[in-house]
């Protein structure tokens, strides 16, 4: 409940990645008097990627990754599990996010149980938390401390991943706390769009199964622990260190908190197949109205299918992407909030799996505008396919690009974040970083344009308006062709979306 | 550097505080003729890595919610929406095309004391930044159609923040509930009523009143070279001129409390009742600030301060707990509050009411005994460690970008009007003894006035929902 101030940006948008030596040319406005005019920016400096190394962990398994980054005395401490919702068995979806969550919740440490309270206590003694995220298939449990106190913060995610207690009390409240954060997500329009257009998307492959009240509740204790048996071991984890630490100190830290780990008897499983595309044909419909009466603003989401980083296109439907949804500068934001003040922000983001993906860009706005700020979006996605970018346009979103790279692998914890990432996607990080200006450099504008052509098509786009449907439809400019939906009524788990 | 905790190697042993290296900033600071503060922090060259390429640009302006002109809540907040219209050489949205567009970002903010422009670019951008904060802080023209945009865009951000978010109507009251006369009894972003009343004149009269070099602080931070700095400062912002007329200030004082104030907020869609009592605190520059700080930290910094453990883990009263301490420049907030456990209270009926009254009076008498027992009662020397750890660890954290360091020069100026002061805060906090967190509990909490806000799901008919 902390306060906050106001201000002027929605939070940023998620495609990111050098620094860039791109001019922007419509910046000034015509000359006038005899003020000084825009410098010319100075020689661009020499870009700089961060270098990590990742070498086996003895015989074990296990991988360890080291960013060396001299200056604060802090490292961000991380171990990467790969296993996620992807990983959930049908009908338990959510199996993934608890086991997570109740790794937090009660370990064994030096030979005795300690519970939740306990863990929380020894984590903030070291002057952090412990934070868990979990993505489509990883699962990442990290701290960032002072350097000291890094090998004790590292010794203490391993007792967290490796010894559990998962107690049936832990599961039933951590499955509590769950069923009413989705409550209220299902309350929410913003969220609850996105949860619907990834079904309408996704339909019933494992990519559209989203976690509902019911999957949630049938998750019994038995489905974490044997996901825990199943998919956690060392040979599925990577140790990460970011931040004050060099290579020899990492191996000492990491021999000492995991050294003791081997891999069992049991051979490793496959993974869970990976999606090649998405399907062609929307889930009940392709814009859907999601009546929620009670909703002070309307949101307005619009998803289109995207590529995973082993497609052709990849670059260049990021850079799509980014023409049209990344950043203040993009497209959507030009049209909806700049230039008509019809929503605080559009956010544009993407979600990716190796192969494929879904663009998301979403808006709040007033009711009454609702239908007007969705065919402004549409159109703008579709647009990409009618004319290329402009050279102009297309430097500009591609230095936005590398500079939200390059910001991200300022912090420690970003630096972690991204190492993780890429590992899940099988990218191969430092590398990849620094090839990756060069193989956005390398895409043209009808690339661009052909991307759009392939991908963002009007049958390919899925829309979710979502808030006090009467109104929204009072108003001129409403959507028609839409199949309005009581949000009261939504039934996730199945192929109709209605109970 | 002294501000490495002295309690840093008490708990986990043998880590001497030198050892940990902090590096102080230490930025270099001095004033224009025309007034204008420059505060320079170029990277240390030890400190190689990533960051290396790129540079934060920042100007602060000495004006913030406090500021609003009257009958115009919101206002301060509302300007800094349109100082990203265009001046007679920059378009509308510039900023945009000089930061993003070369890989860089821009934003701002306002706060009941300040109002930030942040920019980050590559290091050889940062003269076309300096040109163009110099351009808007002269310059600025904003025409009817703009406002009126702009407004709008504000509307649904208040939308979006105060009305949608489940606790925002609360943020929101807190303010008007708490101060008595003082300014900051208006909520930053205003009122949509008295916005919509703003005009052009307001425009242009708030800018020539509060943007001008003698108001604001221009810091630059990251990979730079100095010497350069200077002159392209110099060249951009050395022409500009500053008003002969004073900088008007808030002069209001606020009194100190006499009697408890109770006040219930009836809201549409409480997920859970809650509650939050208010105390008045000193300035961020007051002497007491550090240890009051780290009293909140003990009470609410984590999962392992007193109130979460007192009134979550151990007895489940509430889903969350804290305490924080909103220390401003006039003055300060400090605020225990708990959102109470269990499923939703409808409220709508008299039953229901009767139990939410029950709970919400269970929360308060829990929130008032854990801050009495840390006054009165043993503080364990590993529990004031860990929260010196702790706000050593987010402070050091946050310096970790060249925005991030010059972010906590911003404040120094704001909270102490002194970029210097950076690292002296953090060496206080470093400093702050069990008895010093009890004595400023005993003198600014207990038995002292507080406001009490309880939030709770408005009845059918307030809400304004049809039957």
């Amino acid at each position: 409940m902390n306060r906050r101030g106001f201000g002027h940006r929605c939070v940023a948008q998620g495609v990111c990645l050098g620094l860039g030596g791109g001019v922007a040319g419509c910046a000034m406005q015509r000359p006038g008097g005899d003020r000084p005019l825009l410098p010319e920016p100075g020689p661009v400096p020499a870009p700089q990627t961060p270098a990590y190394r990742t070498e086996p962990l003895g015989d074990q398994g296990l991988t360890l990754m080291v960013a060396p980054r001299p200056g604060l005395p802090l490292v961000s401490v991380a171990l990467l599990l790969r296993c996620g919702p992807a990983f959930d068995a049908p009908g338990r979806r959510g199996t993934a996010e608890l086991m997570a969550q109740l790794l937090t919740r009660g370990a064994v440490r030096r030979g005795r149980a300690v519970d939740g309270g306990g863990l929380a206590r020894q984590a903030e003694a070291l002057g952090g938390a412990v934070s868990v995220r979990v993505e489509d298939r990883l699962t990442v449990l990290e701290m960032t401390v002072l350097a000291p106190r890094a090998p004790e913060a590292l010794a203490l995610l391993s007792d967290l991943l490796r010894r559990p207690l998962f107690t049936a009390a832990d599961l039933g409240a951590v499955r509590a706390q769950a069923r009413d954060a989705l409550a209220l997500r299902l309350q929410d329009p913003a969220q609850l769009a996105v949860l619907v257009a990834r079904r309408t998307a996704w339909g019933m492959e494992p990519q559209g199964r989203v976690t509902t009240p019911s999957s949630l509740m049938a998750v019994r204790r038995e489905d974490a622990v044997a996901m825990h048996r199943r998919w956690v071991r060392p040979e599925r984890v990577v140790v990460v260190l970011a931040g004050a630490v060099d290579l020899a100190a990492a191996r000492a830290m990491a021999g000492s908190a995991l050294g003791d780990w081997w891999r069992p008897p049991e051979a490793l499983p496959d993974d869970p197949p990976e999606p090649a595309s998405l399907p062609s044909v929307a889930v009940v419909a392709p814009d859907l109205l999601l009546d929620l009466p009670a909703a002070v603003q309307t949101s307005v989401l619009v998803c289109a299918p995207f590529v995973g980083p082993e497609a052709a296109d990849h670059a260049a439907g990021t850079l799509a992407a980014a023409v049209v949804g990344a950043g203040h500068s993009a497209r959507l934001n030009q049209e909806v909030r700049i230039r008509r003040g019809l929503s605080y922000g559009v956010s544009g983001r993407v979600e990716v799996q190796r192969r494929t993906g879904l663009f998301f860009a979403s808006a709040q706005t007033d009711h009454g505008h609702a239908g007007e700020v969705a065919a402004l979006m549409q159109a703008q996605l579709l647009a990409m396919a009618q004319q290329r970018p402009d050279a102009a346009e297309l430097t500009a979103r591609r230095a936005a690009l590398l500079g939200g790279l390059a910001r991200q692998l300022d912090t420690t914890s970003g630096l972690v974040a991204r190492i993780g990432e890429d590992w899940a996607l099988g990218r191969n990080g430092a590398d990849d970083w620094s090839r990756w200006a060069a193989r956005l450099e390398a895409v043209s504008p009808a690339e661009v344009r052909a991307f759009a052509q392939r991908h963002w098509t009007t049958d390919r786009l899925r829309t979710v308006i979502a808030g006090p449907i009467g109104r929204v439809l009072s108003a001129t400019g409403a959507p028609t062709q839409a199949l309005r939906l009581e949000a009261s009524a939504l039934d996730l788990d199945r192929p109709t979306l209605l109970r | 550097m002294a501000l490495a905790a002295a309690g840093l190697g008490l708990a986990a042993g043998a880590q001497p505080t030198a050892a940990l290296g902090v590096p102080p900033l230490r930025p270099r600071v001095r004033r224009l003729s025309n007034g204008l503060q420059v505060v320079v922090l170029p990277d240390a060259p030890a400190l190689p890595g990533a960051a290396a390429g790129t540079a934060a640009v920042q100007v602060w302006y000495q004006v913030g919610g406090k500021d609003d002109p009257a009958g115009r809540s919101g206002f301060a907040h509302l300007f800094e929406h349109l100082m990203f219209k265009g001046t007679g050489l920059l378009a509308d949205e510039a900023f945009d095309r000089l930061t993003e567009d070369v890989g860089g970002h821009n934003n701002a903010f306002t706060t009941e004391d300040t109002t930030a422009f942040l920019n980050v670019v590559p290091s050889n951008h940062v003269e076309r930044l300096l040109w163009a904060e110099a351009e808007r802080m002269a310059h600025l023209q904003v025409g009817e159609a703009q406002l009126r945009s702009e407004r709008a865009v504000v509307e649904s951000e208040f939308r979006q923040k105060v009305l949608d978010e489940p606790y925002g109507r609360l943020f929101h009251a807190m303010a008007p509930a708490f101060w008595q006369v003082h300014p900051y009894r208006h909520p930053v972003i205003g009122r949509m009523a008295e916005l919509n009343a703003a005009s052009l004149d307001d425009v242009r009269r708030f800018h020539a009143t509060f943007y001008r070099p003698d108001n604001a602080t221009l810091i630059v931070a990251g990979d730079v070279d100095p010497a350069r700095v200077d002159r392209w400062v110099d060249q951009h912002f050395g022409p500009l001129t500053s008003p002969g007329t004073p900088v008007p200030r808030v002069t209001v004082r606020e009194p100190r409390r006499v009697h408890d104030h109770r006040v219930t907020l009836q809201a549409p869609r409480v997920p859970a009742p809650a509650v939050a009592l208010l105390w008045q605190a000193p300035g961020a520059a007051h002497a007491d600030a550090a240890a009051l700080q780290v009293a909140a930290a003990l009470l609410g910094g984590g999962e392992s301060a007193r109130l979460p453990v007192g009134l979550v883990e151990r007895r489940p009263l509430a889903q969350s707990a804290g305490f924080s301490a909103d220390l401003l420049v006039d003055g300060g907030m400090l605020s225990a509050w708990a959102i109470a456990a269990g499923a939703p209270v409808s409220g709508a009926d008299a039953g229901g009411q009767a139990g939410v009254e029950a709970r919400l009076s269970a929360l308060e008498t829990a929130l008032l005994r854990g801050v009495h027992r840390l006054a009165h009662g043993r503080i364990p020397i590993g529990e004031l460690d860990k929260v010196r750890t702790q706000l050593l660890t987010e402070a050091l954290v946050a310096r970790q970008t060249a925005e991030g360091r010059a972010l906590a020069l911003g404040w120094a100026v704001v909270q102490r009007q002194d970029a210097q002061a950076a690292d002296v805060a953090l060496a206080q906090l470093q400093a702050v003894r069990a008895e010093d967190v009890q004595r400023v509990l005993r003198g600014h909490v207990l038995d002292r006035p507080r406001v009490t806000l309880r939030y709770v799901q408005a009845l059918r008919s307030a809400t304004g929902t049809r039957p």
